[in-house]
C-alpha cells in the first residue's frame, strides 16, 4: 500500500546500504591495471610479459591469480595466444606459439592484447601495445687501445632491415645480479645510420674464470620495438680469483671441526693434565676402599 | 714437615677421652629455628620453581630482558655464585698447604659453601637458555673456541675436585659417627655406612687419604683461578664499554675471595650460635679471618680503583656515559653502595681489634656478601644499556630494566636452594671435622 | 669473438633458461636460475623465434624456476662458492622511510615490534651533520658472534654470509653481548605469525619460521640470491639506498642500477662502521654528502610510528 512504502523506502534504503558495507561489498572500486610488455632476448626467441597491479595509496601492489587472456592484432577467439594465469609477483610469461607463424610472417607491426575479466573485485581490464619488430647487432672493435662497442638497431620495414636514428639503448656488462654500463654513459642514442657507439671504461672487471664478459646492448621499454637484447662474449675481463682457501683455514671464528691448532694444544694439554690427576686421585679412592674390605 | 698435619699416623685411631669433642661436633638435628628456617628455604625455592615453569611454559618473556639487556640477574647471579665458589680453594687448599693451622674448623664449611655455590651456578645457567632441553649440544656439537665451553669445562672440573675435597677428609669422621650411637632415622645410618664403612684408619689408609687430599689442594688451586678468570672472559671478550678491560680475569678473582671469604665469615657466625660451637670456632678465628678479610677487601679495592679511575681519565666516546651512569647518574646509588658497604665500610670495621670480634665481624660479612652482590649486578646490567649503536627501532620495554617477579623469584629461589643445600648438609654431617680437631688437640700431648 | 648470428644454437638453451627465469624476477631478463638445474621433462613445446622459426624446447625449461626450499643443512652451512657477498648504503639518499624495515620484517615474519634492519637517526658529534643510518648486520669476516658461539648454531659461510641455524641454537645469548652493531634480537617469546608460515619446515636460508628462545638476525636474504634476486630490503627501498653484490663481480646493484664495487668506494669514499674494532664488516657506508632533502623530514616516520603503536 502506497503509504506503507513511502513511509519505510527511505530507511529501508539506508539500511540496505548499511548492511552491504558491513558485509564487506565495499563501493569503494577496485581498478585492476594490466599492463603487457614485449621482451626479445638474446636467444631470438620473443616472449610477451603480462603485469597486473593495483594502485593502492599510490604504491602499484601486484595481483596475483588473476587470469588474463592475450590476443594478437584483435581480441577474437582466432587470435587467442593464451590465457594465463599471473604468479606470486603479478606477472606472467607468454611464448609465441608455432601456430602464429603465417600471421606472424606477415606484417612488421604486431599488436597485442590482454585483456581480463571481471573477477574476485575487479571489474573487466584491457591494455595493449603496437610492436614494431627490430633487432640490435653488437659487435666490437679496439682502435688505439681503446675498446668500443657498437650496437646498430634495426627495424623491419618493407620487407627490409632498415637502421633506426636516435633509437636509445643501453650498453652493458651482464653482473650475476645486474647489469652494470659498459661505458661512462647510462644511455647511448643512435645516429641516423643506426649505430650507437661506447667505449668500454670497465678494464680490470673480474668476469668468468676464463676472464670473459657478456656485452648486453638493449632497448629498456623502448614505445615501438620493445625490450630487445643482443649479446656477445668477449675476453675483456680479468679471470676473478676468490679466496678459496677462506673456508677451510683454521681460526677462532671457524667451525668446531677447524679449531686452531695452538687452542686445541693448549686446551687439551690443560684438560688432559687436570682430569689425568683426577683420575688418578679417583683410583687412590677405589684403593683406600679396596684396602678398608680387604683388612678386616 | 712438608706433609699436612691433618691427619697424623697414630698407632690407633684417634680417640676422644671424654667423648666431648665427638658429642659436641656431631650433626644434630633441627630444633624449632632449624624446622623453621628450612621450611622458609623450601617455600621459596617452590616460588622460584613455579616461576621457572611460568618460564618454561612463556618463553624468556615473563622476564624483562630484552634485546638490549640480554643478560640480567640470572647471570648476575651466576656470576656472583661462581665467585663464592672459589671459597673453598682459599681457605681449603691454601691454608692447608700452607699449613694454616687455624683454618682446620673453617674447611668444611667453606668446601660446603663452594659446592652448593657451584651446583647452583650451573643451575642458574641452564635457566638463562632461551632453550634448555638443547642442553646436551654443548657436548655434542661444543666448541672449544668458545669461552662459553671453557667455562662449561671448568665448571664441571671444579665441581668434581670440590665434591673429592669434601669427601675425602669427611671419611674419618664418617667412621666416628658409624660407631657412635646417635638417634638417625635408618635410612641415614644406611647413608653413612654405605659411603665411609670401609675406612677403617688403617696406616696404610691415612698415607692414600693425605696423598690424595694433598694433590687435589695443589689441583684446585690453578682450577679455582681458571673458573673465575673463564667467567670474566665472558664480559672481557666482548667490546662493551666497561667489560672490554684487561684487568678482568684479576679483577674477578680478587672479588670472588672477597666474597668467600665474607660467607665463610657469616657461616661461621651462624654455626656457631646456632650449634654453640664457641668452644671450636672461637674469638681467635674470627680475628684471624678478619684480618684476611681486610686484606683480601683491600686488594678488591684496589682492583675497582684500577678498574674505574682508568677509563674515566681517558673518557672514551662509549665509555663516557656508561661510567657517568654509574658514578653520578641512574645507576650512582646502587655503584656507591656497592663500594661503600662492599669494601670500604668493612674494611674499616675489621681495621680495628674490636670490630674483629664475632657479631662485628657478622656485620661487616653480611655487608661484604650484600654488596657483592650488587656489584655483580652492576657488572652485568648498566654496560649492557650503552650499546655503541643507539637504542632505536625496538619495543620501549626494552631500553630500560628492573627484574620481574619471576626473575626474583628464580634468584631468590637459586640462594635459597644453595643455603638448603649447606643446611641438609649441616644435619647430615659435622661442619667442623671431627677427627682433624681431635689430632689438633691431642698434638701437644703427643709432642 | 663468438658473434651471436652464427652460434645461435648455443644460446638457446641457455637463453631458454634464462628467459624462463626471467618470469620470476623484475625487469631483467638475464639472471639466471643461479646454481638451478632444470631437468628436461622430455616434453617438447614447439614456439616462435623473432625470425619465424619453430623452434622445439622441452617444457620444463619454461616453468618458472622453484623456490629453494631443499636446500640441506650442510649445503646451507657452506654456502654458495665462488662469491663474496657485499653491500654498500648510500647514506646520501636515505629519508627514514623504513621500507627497508616494513619489507624485511613482512617476509621473514619478524616478530611485532622487533627489527632486523634498524634506521638510526645519527650524529657523530656536536657539529657534525645528522643523518639516517641503516643498519643490517654486518657479515663480518671476523665476526665476533661467530667466535663466541658455543654449539656452532651461527657460523661464517665460504659466501662471507654469517647465518644462524634456529634448530641448533640454545639461546645463551653470548652473540648477542659479543656483536657490537646490536643487529641480533632475540625471540623472547613464541613469535607472532601465522599458522602456515609456523609449520613450514625451518630452513637456515629462510629464517623462517623463527623460534622461541633462539636468535633471529638479518641474513643477507640467501634463498633470494640462490635464486639470482635480490635481498628483500634492497628492491624494497624506493630511493634505491641499499646496493647487493659479489665482491668477486667487483659489482652491486640496487635494482635499477649497478656500480662497480671498487669505484664506487673509491670515488664515494665509503667506510665500514666500527672499523677499529677489527671485525672487517661486509656493508659499506657511502658518506651523507649532497642530500637534496633535509634530515628532519625523516622524523615524519618516527612520529607515524609512535602514532600507531
Amino acid at each position: 500500500m502506497n503509504p506503507l512504502k513511502n513511509k519505510f523506502w527511505l530507511p529501508l534504503f539506508f539500511f540496505l546500504a548499511s548492511f552491504t558495507s558491513l558485509t564487506g561489498q565495499d563501493s569503494t572500486v577496485h581498478t585492476l591495471i594490466l599492463g603487457i610488455s614485449y621482451y626479445l632476448p638474446a636467444d631470438n626467441i620473443p616472449y610477451l610479459k603480462v603485469k597486473a597491479t593495483e594502485k593502492v595509496e599510490r604504491k602499484f601492489i601486484p595481483q596475483k591469480d588473476i587470469i588474463a587472456s592475450v590476443y594478437i592484432n584483435e581480441e577474437t577467439e582466432a587470435n587467442l595466444l593464451k590465457k594465463t594465469r599471473t604468479d606470486e609477483k603479478g606477472e606472467s610469461i607468454v611464448y609465441l606459439p608455432a601456430a602464429l607463424k603465417p600471421l606472424w610472417d606477415s606484417s612488421a607491426l604486431m599488436k597485442f592484447i590482454v585483456s581480463s575479466e571481471a573477477a574476485k573485485i575487479f571489474e573487466p581490464a584491457s591494455s595493449e601495445i603496437e610492436i614494431t619488430k627490430a633487432k640490435i647487432e653488437i659487435d666490437t672493435s679496439t682502435v688505439d687501445e681503446v675498446k668500443n662497442i657498437t650496437a646498430k638497431v634495426l627495424e623491419l620495414k618493407d620487407g627490409d632491415w632498415q637502421p633506426v636514428n636516435e633509437a636509445e639503448l643501453k650498453i652493458a656488462v651482464k653482473r650475476s645480479l645486474g647489469i652494470l654500463p659498459a661505458g661512462e654513459e647510462e644511455l647511448y642514442t643512435t645516429d641516423s645510420t643506426g649505430i650507437a657507439v661506447a667505449e668500454f671504461n670497465k678494464d680490470s672487471l673480474p668476469g668468468d674464470d676464463k676472464g670473459q664478459l657478456t656485452l648486453v646492448a638493449y632497448t629498456e621499454d623502448n614505445e615501438l620495438y620493445g625490450n630487445i637484447f643482443a649479446e656477445m662474449i668477449v675476453p675483456w675481463g680479468v679471470a676473478p680469483q676468490p679466496d678459496t682457501t677462506f673456508f677451510d683455514k683454521r681460526s677462532l671464528w671457524a667451525t668446531r671441526f677447524r679449531t686452531p691448532y695452538w687452542l686445541l694444544t693448549l686446551a687439551y694439554a690443560v684438560i688432559g693434565i687436570v682430569w689425568g690427576t683426577l683420575i688418578y686421585l679417583f683410583f687412590l679412592l677405589l684403593k683406600i676402599r679396596r684396602l678398608g674390605k680387604v683388612s678386616v | 714437615m712438608d706433609t699436612p698435619t691433618v691427619l697424623t699416623a697414630p698407632k690407633t685411631t684417634a680417640i676422644d677421652p671424654a667423648g666431648q669433642i665427638t658429642h659436641d661436633l656431631l650433626p644434630q638435628p633441627f630444633g624449632k629455628k632449624g624446622k623453621i628456617w628450612t621450611a622458609i628455604l623450601i617455600a621459596i625455592c617452590l616460588v622460584g620453581a613455579f616461576a621457572y615453569y611460568r618460564q618454561l611454559r612463556h618463553g624468556l618473556v615473563v622476564t624483562n630482558m630484552g634485546d638490549y639487556v640480554s643478560w640480567g640477574i640470572y647471570i648476575s647471579n651466576f656470576v656472583f655464585f661462581v665467585a663464592i665458589s672459589l671459597v673453598g680453594s682459599l681457605i681449603t687448599a691454601i691454608f692447608r698447604l700452607g699449613n694454616v693451622q687455624w683454618s682446620t674448623p673453617l674447611t668444611r664449611i667453606a668446601e660446603i659453601i663452594a659446592v652448593s655455590a657451584i651446583v647452583f651456578a650451573s643451575i642458574i645457567i641452564i635457566v638463562d637458555m632461551g632453550r634448555p632441553e638443547r642442553l646436551l649440544n654443548l657436548f655434542v656439537h661444543g666448541r672449544i673456541q668458545s669461552p662459553i665451553m671453557w667455562d662449561v669445562i671448568v665448571i664441571g672440573t671444579y665441581l668434581i675436585i670440590s665434591l673429592l675435597l669434601l669427601y675425602l677428609p669427611l671419611l674419618p669422621d664418617l667412621k666416628i659417627m658409624n660407631q657412635v650411637k646417635m638417634k638417625n632415622p635408618k635410612w641415614l645410618s644406611k647413608y653413612y655406612h654405605f659411603i665411609g664403612s670401609f675406612w677403617k684408619g688403617t696406616v696404610e689408609q691415612i698415607k692414600i687419604n693425605n696423598k690424595a687430599i694433598h694433590r687435589l689442594c695443589i689441583l684446585i688451586i690453578p682450577v679455582a683461578f681458571c673458573i673465575h678468570t673463564v667467567t670474566s672472559w665472558l664480559f672481557a671478550t666482548t667490546y662493551r664499554p666497561g667489560w672490554d678491560s684487561t684487568n678482568f680475569g684479576a679483577y674477578f678473582v680478587s672479588g670472588a675471595f672477597l666474597v668467600g671469604a665474607g660467607a665463610v665469615v657469616v657461616a661461621m657466625y651462624v654455626f656457631r650460635k646456632v650449634y654453640s660451637l664457641e668452644k671450636y670456632i672461637t674469638e681467635k678465628h674470627f680475628d684471624r679471618m678478619g684480618k684476611v678479610v681486610v686484606m683480601l677487601a683491600m686488594l678488591y679495592l684496589y682492583f675497582n680503583v684500577n678498574e674505574y679511575l682508568v677509563p674515566a681519565f681517558k673518557m672514551k666516546r662509549h665509555e663516557e656515559s656508561h661510567l657517568s651512569n654509574l658514578f653520578a647518574g641512574e645507576f650512582a646509588p646502587l655503584f656507591w653502595f656497592a663500594i661503600l658497604v662492599g669494601m670500604v665500610i668493612p674494611i674499616l670495621i675489621m681495621l680495628f681489634r674490636s670490630g674483629r670480634k664475632p657479631l662485628p665481624m657478622f656485620i661487616a660479612g653480611v655487608m661484604v656478601v650484600v654488596g657483592a652482590w650488587f656489584k655483580r649486578y652492576l657488572i652485568v646490567t648498566p654496560t649492557l644499556l650503552h650499546p655503541m649503536l643507539p637504542m632505536q627501532d625496538a619495543p620501549e620495554r626494552f631500553k630500560h630494566y628492573f627484574p620481574s617477579w619471576e626473575e626474583w623469584a628464580i634468584a631468590m629461589g637459586s640462594l635459597a636452594g644453595a643455603l638448603l643445600i649447606i643446611t641438609f648438609f649441616v644435619r647430615i654431617f659435622p661442619i667442623i671435622p671431627i677427627h682433624e680437631t681431635i689430632v689438633e688437640k691431642n698434638e701437644p700431648a703427643e709432642k | 669473438m663468438e658473434k651471436k648470428n652464427t652460434s645461435r644454437r648455443d644460446f638457446l638453451i641457455t637463453g631458454l633458461l634464462a628467459g624462463a627465469a626471467a618470469g620470476c624476477s623484475g625487469n631483467n631478463p638475464f639472471t639466471p636460475g643461479a646454481d638451478q638445474e632444470v631437468t628436461p621433462s622430455g616434453e617438447k613445446v614447439k614456439l616462435l623465434s623473432a625470425d619465424g622459426e619453430i623452434i622445439e624446447v622441452d617444457k620444463a625449461f619454461l616453468k618458472p624456476v622453484p623456490d629453494v626450499s631443499h636446500v640441506t643443512n650442510a649445503e646451507a652451512r657452506k654456502g654458495i662458492a665462488g662469491k663474496k657477498f657485499v653491500m654498500v648504503i648510500d647514506l646520501s639518499r636515505c629519508k627514514n622511510l623504513k621500507k627497508c624495515q616494513e619489507a624485511c620484517n613482512h617476509m621473514h615474519h619478524v616478530h611485532p615490534g622487533q627489527n632486523w634492519l634498524k634506521v638510526y637517526p645519527m650524529q657523530d658529534a656536536e657539529h657534525t651533520a645528522p643523518y639516517w643510518q641503516p643498519t643490517t648486520c654486518m657479515h663480518c669476516d671476523e665476526p665476533p658472534c661467530v667466535k663466541v658461539c658455543p654449539v656452532d648454531a651461527t657460523f661464517k659461510r665460504q659466501d662471507g654470509i654469517v647465518l644462524i641455524d634456529s634448530n641448533r641454537c640454545i639461546g645463551c645469548r653470548f652473540c648477542m653481548a659479543a656483536c657490537p652493531y646490536s643487529t641480533r634480537v632475540f625471540n623472547w617469546e613464541k613469535p607472532d605469525i601465522p599458522v602456515e608460515i609456523a609449520s613450514r619446515p625451518y630452513n637456515c636460508e629462510t629464517s623462517v619460521p623463527q623460534k622461541k628462545g633462539t636468535v633471529g638476525k638479518c641474513d643477507f636474504c640467501p634463498d633470494m640470491v640462490r635464486k639470482g634476486e635480490l635481498p628483500h630490503c634492497v628492491t624494497a627501498c624506493p630511493n634505491g639506498v641499499f646496493f647487493f653484490g659479489d665482491l668477486n663481480e667487483d659489482s652491486v646493484t640496487n635494482g635499477s642500477e649497478t656500480f662497480r664495487f671498487s669505484d664506487l668506494i673509491r670515488d664515494k669514499s665509503g667506510y665500514r662502521l666500527e672499523e677499529d674494532l677489527g671485525t672487517k664488516p661486509s656493508v659499506y657506508y657511502l658518506p651523507p654528502v649532497n642530500r637534496n632533502f633535509k634530515f628532519e623530514e625523516g622524523l615524519k616516520t618516527e612520529e607515524k610510528k609512535t602514532a600507531h603503536s
